[in-house]
């Protein structure tokens, strides 16, 4: 049961957030919030009480069960959410479409392809189409990066985070 | 309306298959991409629709925003990952029917209910046209905020194996959907200091992430994504499957007529949109079934009712532009546009001085639903192989591919590392029974909440009781609470009945 308890504390901790933040805006900057936050408050305590009845009849536990276990899948999980971090940290660098042809490699490897000219094939593919559709067709602001933008004729491209 | 002139206006559009044709194929493929709506579509091609006449732009219009709503089911039922905010009901019953290895007879219930939804609600429209454009004056900002806790209780009790739990998730987007600058003084609140929350939680990457990314952490636990006692029968589907599933929907016709009118009266209301159209639907086609227990397990009206209701949605949103000129979302802001530049006096009087324009209009979408029965059914068969694809490459894909998606909708790099954080608060919400449905819908809501409550706080000049002081917000409230107690009195009667069965048995 105890995993159960992540949902709400992050619920709880946004409202005490939000409710400490707004005190000096005026009321009616912060009304709904504030409601929304009392209601969210008294849910999350209705559900605290509750498992706090349960583990105290011996019912249930606070132990997190299998979501933080070291198993194969959670390794694998855990693998995948770090690649695509590190993919976001080094898109400037990188590039978007570089980055992505890695990034499949990467996580493909990780999940138990071995075949060498599956994995360069697959993420060259998904990699060159996506490079055509989005930043060849679309003219999206994806990050293009050194290796791009070195051997491009185009000139670089701006600096995401501005709107179209 | 004669019928001379509805031949007539049927023959026009008909002759505009040129651009109505580009219109659907461009509507799929923004449908299917999460990061891509038609609102965002149709404004990038504003300056080409701003340059045809005002019948091929309307015309082409109205078949990328039919079909779009059509293209979000398709990744909702093939990977559990709703590609627009309308499609997100169909993931309850629309995947359990791809793990049973039913994709293509999903696809097509999807296809059959969205075409026949539309075409029900097209004509419905063209029919009752100036009646149904009194409706959407009843709705003020007592009963939309009313409208909204409706929808949003509707997702808890619905989607939800705990209702508590439902709620909390709930509320939880809503308190999400706070985040970002107030609508009247335009203080920043809760953005943690970012400068890119200041607009508010983005959708598309809170979509992506609560839904794609999380449902791929999900997914590499399985070989494929269809159950492999299941895929045999998946990898022999036939042509005859999808006669299976056109022969469910017609089984189903009273579903589709009765859901897609739902979609049809939330359409008209400002704001309501797709989404709660879909639950409200899908809510009541389960509290009238006979079998409700199979909903969520992979049942077809579970597919029909919200598939009906979100194309239903279309013919409403068009009536508030033409009866009074104001556009009830973004959709019918930008086709307000489009006819105010062509010369077009929106308001009562069009349906006097250009009625035939009106009808014109509707007989497109008319058309465009027929072209959509007649050309997308046959692909469900080739659609539904995807679901063949062994994990350990879709995984990737869909990774890969959605946090590229997650940047688009603002071009911030910033959103893609959101969209991996709701990804994985997605996770564990799936994982410890909290819906991430009821989450996406509260941080959808939140700032349209915000903006009636407000508005209905300063209409009773900050006295809360104004929430209850009309005669249809009342009604509504009481809908709210019996949403809330009928379920919860249903399961106690079943386990009083299980009890005494087993009392009779012992």
């Amino acid at each position: 049961m105890g995993a159960d308890l992540i949902i709400p504390a992050l619920a709880c901790g946004l409202t005490i957030y939000y409710l400490a933040s707004t005190t000096d805006l005026v009321w009616e900057a912060r009304a709904t919030g504030t409601i929304i936050g009392a209601v969210l408050l008294l849910l999350c305590g209705t559900l605290f009480v509750r498992l706090g009845l349960r583990v105290a009849s011996g019912e249930a536990s606070l132990r997190t069960g299998g979501l933080f276990s070291d198993s194969e899948f959670n390794r694998q999980r855990a693998g995948l959410a770090a690649m695509v971090a590190v993919y976001i940290l080094t898109l400037h660098w990188v590039g978007a479409t570089v980055g992505l042809f890695l990034l499949l490699i990467g996580c493909m490897w990780l999940l138990g392809v071995r075949s060498v000219r599956t994995l360069i094939g697959v993420a060259l593919v998904a990699a060159v189409l996506v490079h055509l559709a989005l930043v060849t067709l679309l003219d999206s602001k994806l990050p293009r990066g050194w290796i791009i933008d070195r051997f491009s004729p185009t000139p670089t491209s701006e600096t995401p985070g501005k709107k179209k | 309306m004669k019928d001379g002139v509805l031949l007539e206006l049927f023959a026009r559009s008909l002759a505009l298959w040129w651009v109505i044709l580009p219109g659907m194929l461009l509507g799929v493929v923004v449908g299917i991409l999460p990061g891509f709506s038609a609102q965002n579509t149709l404004i990038i091609l504003l300056p080409l629709t701003l340059y045809m006449d005002i019948e091929s732009g309307m015309a082409f219009m109205i078949a990328l925003y039919c079909t779009t709503q059509l293209g979000g089911g398709i990744p909702a039922i093939l990977f559990n990952m709703p590609g627009e905010g309308g499609a997100v009901a169909t993931t309850l019953d629309g995947y359990p029917m791809t793990k049973k290895g039913q994709a293509q007879q999903a696809l097509v219930l999807c296809f059959a209910a969205s075409a026949f939804g539309g075409l029900i609600t097209t004509a419905m429209t063209m029919a009752t046209l100036p009646l149904l454009a009194k409706i959407g004056l009843y709705f003020r900002s007592v009963e939309m905020v009313v409208v909204i806790v409706f929808g949003l209780t509707l997702i808890a009790a619905i989607a939800a194996e705990d209702l508590l739990k439902g709620i909390i998730a709930g509320f939880f987007g809503l308190m999400i959907g706070t985040i970002g600058v107030d609508p009247v003084f335009g203080t920043p609140r809760a953005t943690f200091g970012l400068l890119e929350l200041y607009d508010g939680v983005p959708l598309i990457p809170t979509l992506i992430g609560l839904f794609a990314i999380s449902e791929a952490f999900v997914m590499l636990e399985s070989e494929t994504i269809v159950r492999s006692e299941n895929l045999t029968q998946a990898k022999s589907a036939r042509w005859s499957d999808t006669l299976e599933g056109v022969w469910m929907t017609a089984r189903y016709w009273w579903q589709t007529v009765w859901t897609s009118l739902i979609g049809l009266i939330i359409g008209i209301l400002p704001g309501a949109g797709s989404t709660v159209a879909a639950f409200l639907a899908y809510h009541y086609s389960k509290l009238l079934s006979k079998t409700p227990e199979l909903y969520g397990t992979g049942h077809p009206p579970g597919v029909i009712a919200p598939e009906s209701a979100n194309n239903g949605v279309t013919s409403g949103t068009l009536v508030p532009v033409f009866a009074l000129g104001i556009p009830g979302g973004t959709t019918g802001a930008i086709m307000t546009i489009v006819l105010t530049y062509h010369g077009i006096v929106l308001g009562p009087r069009l349906f006097i001085d250009n009625a035939g324009f009106v009808y014109g209009v509707y007989m497109q979408m008319l058309v465009c639903y027929l072209f959509m029965a007649l050309m997308i059914l046959p692909l469900a068969r080739y659609m539904s192989r995807v679901v063949w694809i062994p994990t350990r490459f879709l995984v990737p894909l869909i990774l890969s591919l959605v946090t590229i998606a997650a940047f688009s909708e603002r071009e911030y790099v910033f959103d893609m590392g959101l969209a991996l954080g709701f990804g994985v608060v997605g996770y564990i919400a799936r994982k410890t029974g909290y819906e991430v449905t009821a989450i996406l819908i509260g941080v959808l809501m939140g700032p349209l909440f915000e903006q009636y409550f407000l508005r209905a706080l300063r209409v009773g000049q900050g006295d809360p009781t104004i929430l209850f002081s009309s005669t249809l917000g009342n009604v509504l409230w009481v809908m709210v609470v019996a949403a809330l107690v009928l379920p919860w009195l249903r399961s106690r009667r079943q386990g009083v009945l299980a009890q005494t069965q087993r009392a009779g048995h012992e």
